[in-house]
């Protein structure tokens, strides 16, 4: 076997430096690999601190909606299964996709909404029946409609949000 | 999007000064609440989407959007009056 050319950086103990000119090329794959594996790594944690962030947004807009009445105006306060259906949601969307705003409808539902700009806007509402309500503005195209969610997202909705983030069809 | 009982409270305030619009917010809108901003929109653009106004006058200049369909076409709508709509934050900061 071959010893590695792998220095632990003084920063932190997941950082490596790349092998000394050298060494063998077996050394080079073994750190190429860690590499790609500290790049998992994090690339995970990237995208753990990402649902982090929206499901304390999530914890937040129901906070703000727990109780009726709650903008003024007849509000519903959010339902206990909405908000579970909605961070099933969060869970299921894609990694690649950027965060949503999260808000409460006034109906009780937890909205999710996609705003990139004027007629680049997708939303869609996790209400409490496993039902999906999705609306948005795709540049000249206009869409609507309801979807049966339970794990995984309705393929009309990844297609929505696909195109929303496709600056070719906003044209 | 439209309370449940699906009359969106609106304030007409064509002919109203800058100052004027911020009054009635502040005396019939923001209550406890801070006032940030408001959203202007059309009357016409309103009716264009196929929603109506309905003017009750109490208090004086407010009516509710009316005629809002199934939550789909409902969120639909909403989409295309705030695309056309203006936001307008309060000049001077909040205010109660």
């Amino acid at each position: 076997m071959t010893a590695t050319a792998l220095v632990l950086k003084p920063e932190g103990l997941l950082s490596t430096r790349s092998a000394s000119p050298g060494v063998s090329g077996e050394a080079e794959t073994i750190t190429k690999r860690i590499e790609e594996v500290l790049a998992d790594f994090w690339l995970s944690a990237a995208l753990s601190a990402k649902y982090v962030e929206a499901h304390q947004a999530l914890v937040s807009a129901c906070e703000e909606a727990s109780r009726e009445n709650w903008d003024g105006y007849g509000a519903r306060p959010f339902a206990l299964q909405a908000s579970a259906a909605a961070d099933r949601f969060l869970r299921a969307l894609p990694t690649t996709a950027p965060s949503p705003e999260i808000s409460v409808d006034p109906d009780g539902e937890i909205a999710f909404e996609w705003y990139l700009g004027p007629r680049r806007v997708l939303s869609v509402s996790v209400g409490s029946t496993n039902q999906l309500t999705y609306a948005a503005l795709l540049g000249p195209n206009i869409v609507h409609g309801t979807e049966t969610f339970v794990d995984e997202l309705p393929p009309s909705i990844v297609a929505n949000l696909s195109r929303l983030l496709s600056s070719d069809t906003m044209a | 999007m439209p309370p449940p009982d699906r009359r969106l409270s609106v304030y007409q305030i064509r002919g109203l000064t800058e100052a004027q619009i911020w009054k009635l917010g502040r005396l019939f809108v923001a209550g406890r609440r801070t006032l940030h901003g408001r959203a202007d929109v059309r009357a016409a653009i309103i009716h264009g989407v196929g929603l109506s106004v309905d003017a009750d006058n109490m208090p004086v200049r407010h009516a509710n959007v009316i005629g809002w369909p199934e939550k789909s076409k409902a969120k639909l709508l909403a989409q295309l009056l705030a695309n056309q709509a203006s936001l307008e934050v309060r000049p001077n900061g909040s205010v109660r």
